[in-house]
């Protein structure tokens, strides 16, 4: 399949190329900010591969306010897009918001560049999951605090320690709304690929 | 992984998201080739102008999508509205009968923990292409 088409000449072969298609894993935990992340950023709106999901936001309600914030969820995922110079396709794909969806991941994940792990400092718990799951395949990983508010409310220090992430883990603040801010946050997973393979 | 993409619809009551079964769309089949297929794997129809007489609506629409330009099979599952599963299945299918062509361009392995595909001047290049945004 790799193979071209046999009656394809050289010069409009060379127009005919497909382009190469690399993807960054975005997970976290539900209504985190996933999707709006992808959304900032991505060249076509975000798109999802199941229906909308209007329900099970109640048993999340005890830390006040969530579901005001997000008025649905998907059972699937969310992606988008991005073109990059060199015939390069960059996909963004969000990870299933819920653990019952873990399944999916491998699928998500497999010839993955690395994964993005957003958090919210008032339910840190919420990734936990993707943490485990990231480290335990060795797929580089970054972790980045979402600033709902354009407030840092925790010291990075602080979400290190409650994580329990090691050093190697790069740990910034993003801004999932802002397109410089998730931006910077998908050259710090590109990075540490990077130096991966050094 | 059709049967998971099914078993999660009919769990979660988004059965009104189909207008029928989903394996009334494949044909019954279940994945076999097409569980090499990654959700960034892209394809595109080939443009020989095969008639379309005989085909499903649903491997209609995924042919005239993927004419437009490349696309991803997850696109497919999104624009067609159908689980990734069935979209798999109709797209190996549709590509042994030399409707459409599939690109395995991607650095798609079958293991998670495998990322020989990723080389350090793919990379530099993803790099040097966000960086640029």
């Amino acid at each position: 399949m790799a193979s071209q088409p046999s009656n394809a000449t050289v010069s409009d072969g060379a127009a005919h190329v497909a382009p190469t298609v690399v993807k960054i894993v975005i997970a976290g935990g539900f209504a985190v900010g996933k999707t709006t992340f992808i959304g900032s950023i991505s060249d076509i709106d975000p798109l999802n591969t199941e229906a909308a999901m209007t329900e099970h936001s109640v048993g999340v309600d005890d830390a006040g306010g969530i579901t005001e914030r997000k008025t649905h969820t998907t059972v699937a995922m969310d992606f988008g897009r991005i073109a990059l110079p060199g015939s390069l396709w960059l996909y963004l794909f969000g990870t299933p918001g819920q653990d019952r969806f873990l399944f999916m991941w491998d699928d998500l994940v497999r010839g993955a560049i690395g994964a993005i792990v957003l958090v919210d400092t008032e339910r840190l718990d919420q990734c936990f999951p993707a943490v485990d799951y990231f480290e335990g395949r060795g797929i580089p990983f970054i972790v980045a605090v979402n600033c709902f508010d354009g407030v840092a409310r925790h010291q990075l220090d602080d979400v290190r320690e409650a994580l329990g992430l090691s050093e190697e883990v790069p740990l910034i603040y993003t801004d999932a709304r802002e397109r410089a801010a998730t931006k910077q946050a998908l050259i710090a997973v590109v990075q540490l690929a990077m130096e991966r393979l050094k | 992984m059709p049967t998971d993409d099914y078993a999660q619809a009919a769990v979660h009551g988004d059965d009104d998201a189909y207008t029928v079964r989903p394996y009334a769309v494949t044909g019954g089949r279940v994945a076999s080739e097409s569980d090499g297929l990654a959700l960034e794997t892209l394809v595109e129809t080939r443009s020989e102008g095969k008639s379309l007489k005989g085909l499903t609506p649903e491997k209609k629409k995924i042919l005239q999508l993927a004419a437009e330009d490349y696309i991803s099979v997850a696109e497919l599952s999104a624009h067609c509205k159908l689980p990734l599963g069935v979209v798999r299945v109709l797209v190996a299918d549709l590509s042994e009968n030399e409707y459409l062509t599939i690109h395995a361009t991607s650095p798609v392995t079958a293991n998670v923990e495998d990322r020989s595909g990723i080389t350090l001047s793919l990379l530099e290049s993803v790099l040097d292409g966000i960086a640029a945004l």
